[in-house]
C-alpha cells in the first residue's frame, strides 16, 4: 500500500487505480463475475436467464430488503428465517382449515408483524443485545413453526398454485412483488423522515436521543417491517412450491446477512441502502449459482465458490472502509 | 455511567492498585505493571447457585434423571458443545466472535475421516483434522488482525467457505468405515466415556491458561480496551490471532470426538442451532459480546445447563420442537439476566 520506493508518477497512477478498486470494489467484482460467466456461456446474458436469476433470488431479496433498515439503524435481526417458517405454516394451516386466500395470507403477515413487534419490544424496552436476542428467538420461533405444523409437509389448495402463476407486466408475481417491496423500502429509507431517523440512529445512538428523535418508536417499527418482509418471504416460498415444508427459511438468516453486508450495509449501522446495495448483494449470490449451473459444474461446488466470493466481497468492503477512516 | 467513562475510571483504579503492589517490587516497566494488574474475573456464583437449584428441582421431579445411565449419557453429549464453547469463550474474552466453528468442525471431520476410511492411520487422521481446522483458524485470525475486518463478517464468510468445502470434499455423501483404533476414542472405559476425560483435561488446561498465564490476562485486557492494550505495548495482534486459532483447534477436537462416537462424518454433522448454543453457553457463563468478560469454568456450567435442559425435555417426553421453544426462551431470559447484572454495575 505504501509504494515508497517507486517513482512519483507510477506511485500516483497506482494510487488512482487503487482508489477506484477500493471505492467500487463490490461493483467491479459483480461485473467481473458476470463478464466471466457471459464469456464462458452464451445463454448467461439472455433475457430468459435474467428472469431465472431474479426468480430464484426474489425470496432472499424480500427478506434482505426488510432487514436492511434494521441494519442501518444499528441493530440486527437473525430471526427472519424462522419468521418465514412460522408465517408459511400459518398460511398452510389456515388454508387447510378452509379460510379463503386473502384472509389466510393476511393473518400470516399479521403474525410476522406480531413477531417483529415482540423482537422490537425486547430489544428496545428491555434493552437486550439485538444479535443475541434474535439468535435465541430464532431457535424459539423455529420450534413454534414446527410445533404448529407438527413438522409435516402440508399441501396448499390449488388456488394458491394458480396465484403463484399470475404474471404482472410479463413478470412472475413473485418478482413483481419483491421488486415493488424493494422500491417501497428504498423510498422509505431515502425519502422519508423515518429513513433519516434510521440513519441517524445508526450513526450515533447517544446524540440522537438528545435531539428528541423518537428512538424507541423507530426501532420497534424497523423490527415490524423486517418481520412483515420475512413473513412475505415465507408465504411466497410456500405458494411457489404449492406446499409448506419444515425446511422453509432454514439457514436463511446467514445468507441474508451476507447479501446485505456485501451490498455495502454496515453491521455497525448508519450506512447502506436498499436499492443498488442490497439488491445487487442478493443478485451476486444467485448469479454465481446460476453461472456455475450454466457451466455444468457439480452442484456440490456452488457453496464453496459462493463462500469464496462472499469472503472476497467482504474483504474489499473492509478495505474501502479502512481507507475512508484513514482519509 | 457511559461506557467510555466507566472504562477510564476502572482503568485508573486498576493502575492505582498496581502502583500499590509494585511499590515493593521496585520500578517495573509499564507493560509488566499491566500484566501484574488484578484480573477482572469472578466465577459467577450467581449462575452456580441457580444451576444447583435447577438440578435439585429437576432430580426431585424427574426420577429417571439421577440414574447412572442418564448421567453418563449427559457426559457423552457434553463434549462437542463443550469444546466449541471453550473456543468461543476465548474469542469472546478477546472482544471478537467466531461464527464459523461448527462449519470448521464439519470440514475437518470430513477430511480426516476420508483419509482414515481409505486406510490411513488414526494418528495421522487426527493430525489432518487439526491441520484443516488450523488453516481456517489462521484465515480468521489474519483477516481480523491484519485485514482489520469485523470479526462477525470474517467468520460469517469463513463459515460459508468451510461449509462449502465440506460439501464439495465428499459430494454431500457420508464417510464411514473408520479404523478401530480411531473408534476407541469414542468408546467407554467400563461405563465412563473416554471423551469426557479428554474434554475435562482440555477444559482444565484452558481454565488455567486463561486464569494464570500472561496470555490469558492479555485476552482480558484486549477485550476490555484494545487501544489501551496496544498503547501499553501488549502484542495485541498476536494475542487476538491466537484466540481464533484456539477456537478452530477446539473445533478440531470436537470433530475428532464426534466422528469417533458416530463412526461416520458428513457435511451436516452438527445442527444449525449449534453456533447459537455455543454463544449462549458462553454468555450464560459470564462472557459478554463486548469483550473482556467470561471464564472457562462458567462456560462449563453453561454447557451443563443447556445439555441438562435438553436432556430433561427428552425425559419428560416433550417433543423436540417444543424443546426448541423452551430453549430459545431460556436463552433470551439468560440474556435478560445478563443485562440486569451489568446494568447494576
Amino acid at each position: 500500500m505504501d509504494g515508497g520506493n517507486e517513482s512519483m508518477g507510477i506511485h500516483l497512477g497506482y494510487r488512482r487505480i487503487e482508489n477506484v478498486i477500493f471505492s467500487y470494489g463490490f461493483y467491479i467484482l459483480l461485473i467481473l463475475v458476470c463478464l466471466f460467466f457471459s464469456i464462458m456461456s452464451s445463454v448467461f446474458l439472455s433475457l430468459e436467464n435474467m428472469v431465472v436469476i431474479l426468480g430464484s433470488s426474489c425470496f432472499i431479496m424480500l427478506a434482505a430488503g426488510g432487514v436492511t433498515p434494521v441494519f442501518v439503524s444499528g441493530n440486527m435481526d437473525m430471526s427472519i428465517g424462522s419468521i418465514a417458517l412460522v408465517s408459511a405454516g400459518i398460511t398452510a394451516l389456515l388454508a387447510r382449515a378452509g379460510w379463503d386466500m386473502p384472509s389466510s395470507i393476511g393473518m400470516a403477515l399479521l403474525a410476522g408483524a406480531a413477531i417483529g413487534l415482540i423482537n422490537g419490544i425486547l430489544v428496545t424496552f428491555i434493552k437486550l443485545n439485538s444479535m443475541l436476542t434474535t439468535l435465541g428467538l430464532m431457535i424459539a420461533y423455529r420450534g413454534l413453526g414446527l410445533v404448529i405444523t407438527d413438522g409435516r409437509t402440508i399441501m396448499l389448495p390449488n388456488e394458491y398454485k394458480a396465484f403463484a402463476q399470475i404474471k404482472i407486466l410479463n413478470m412472475p408475481i413473485q418478482i413483481a412483488v419483491s421488486l415493488l417491496v424493494m422500491v417501497i423500502l428504498y423510498i422509505l429509507l431515502k425519502k422519508t423522515r423515518f429513513g433519516a431517523y434510521c440513519y441517524a440512529m445508526g450513526c450515533n445512538g447517544e446524540s440522537v436521543k438528545k435531539l428528541g428523535i423518537p428512538v424507541k418508536r423507530v426501532k420497534v417499527t424497523v423490527y415490524i417491517i423486517s418481520g412483515i418482509c420475512a413473513a412475505m418471504t415465507g408465504i411466497i416460498v410456500a405458494t411457489k412450491l404449492g406446499l409448506m415444508r419444515n425446511t422453509v427459511g432454514k439457514g436463511m438468516e446467514f445468507r441474508v446477512v451476507a447479501a446485505v453486508v456485501i451490498g455495502g450495509t454496515s453491521l455497525l449501522g448508519g450506512k447502506g441502502n436498499v436499492l443498488p446495495g442490497t439488491l445487487l448483494g442478493v443478485l451476486l449470490l444467485y448469479v454465481i449459482d446460476n453461472g456455475l449451473a450454466g457451466l455444468g459444474a457439480s452442484p456440490y461446488v456452488y457453496p464453496f465458490v459462493q463462500g469464496l466470493i462472499i469472503f472476497l466481497a467482504m474483504y474489499m468492503d473492509s478495505l474501502s472502509a479502512l481507507r475512508i477512516k484513514r482519509s | 455511567m457511559s461506557t467510555a467513562e466507566g472504562w477510564n475510571s476502572r482503568w485508573i483504579s486498576m493502575l492505582q492498585e498496581v502502583d500499590k503492589l509494585t511499590n515493593k517490587a521496585g520500578n517495573l516497566s509499564f507493560p509488566v505493571r499491566i500484566v501484574l494488574m488484578p484480573r477482572p474475573q469472578k466465577v459467577n456464583i450467581c449462575v452456580g447457585i441457580v444451576a444447583f437449584i435447577v438440578i435439585v428441582v429437576i432430580s426431585i421431579t424427574i426420577p429417571s434423571f439421577l440414574t447412572l445411565n442418564n448421567i453418563v449419557n449427559i457426559f457423552e453429549q457434553i463434549s462437542t458443545l463443550g469444546f466449541l464453547s471453550i473456543g468461543m469463550t476465548c474469542v469472546l474474552i478477546g472482544g471478537g466472535i467466531d461464527l464459523s466453528t461448527p462449519s470448521i468442525l464439519a470440514a475437518s471431520a470430513v477430511v480426516g475421516a476420508t483419509y482414515m476410511a481409505k486406510g490411513g492411520g488414526a494418528v495421522v487422521g487426527c493430525l489432518l483434522m487439526i491441520l484443516v481446522a488450523l488453516v481456517f483458524g489462521c484465515i480468521n485470525g489474519l483477516a481480523v488482525t491484519k485485514g482489520r475486518m469485523i470479526p462477525f463478517i470474517v467468520t460469517l464468510s469463513t463459515k460459508f467457505v468451510a461449509e462449502g468445502f465440506a460439501v464439495m470434499y465428499i459430494n454431500a455423501t457420508s464417510v464411514y468405515g473408520l479404523p478401530d483404533s480411531f473408534q476407541r476414542i469414542g468408546s467407554k472405559i467400563g461405563i465412563i466415556p473416554i471423551s469426557i476425560f479428554i474434554f475435562l483435561s482440555v477444559a482444565i488446561l484452558f481454565h488455567l491458561i486463561i486464569r494464570t498465564t500472561k496470555l490469558g490476562r492479555w485476552y482480558y485486557l484486549i477485550g476490555e480496551n484494545e487501544n489501551a492494550a496496544k498503547v501499553s505495548g501488549l502484542p495485541v495482534i498476536w494475542a487476538k490471532f491466537s484466540t481464533y486459532v484456539v477456537s478452530s483447534i477446539m473445533a478440531a477436537f470436537a470433530a475428532i470426538i464426534l466422528t469417533a462416537r458416530l463412526n461416520s462424518a458428513t457435511s451436516s454433522m452438527v445442527g444449525e442451532t449449534m453456533i447459537m448454543d455455543a454463544i449462549s453457553v458462553s454468555v450464560i457463563g459470564g462472557a459478554s459480546l463486548n469483550g473482556g468478560k467470561g471464564n472457562v469454568f462458567g462456560t462449563l456450567l453453561g454447557v451443563l445447563f443447556i445439555t441438562i435442559i435438553s436432556n430433561c425435555t427428552n425425559l419428560l417426553g416433550i417433543s423436540y420442537y417444543t424443546g426448541m421453544i423452551i430453549k430459545g426462551i431460556i436463552i433470551v431470559l439468560v440474556i435478560g439476566i445478563d443485562v440486569l447484572r451489568s446494568g447494576g454495575q
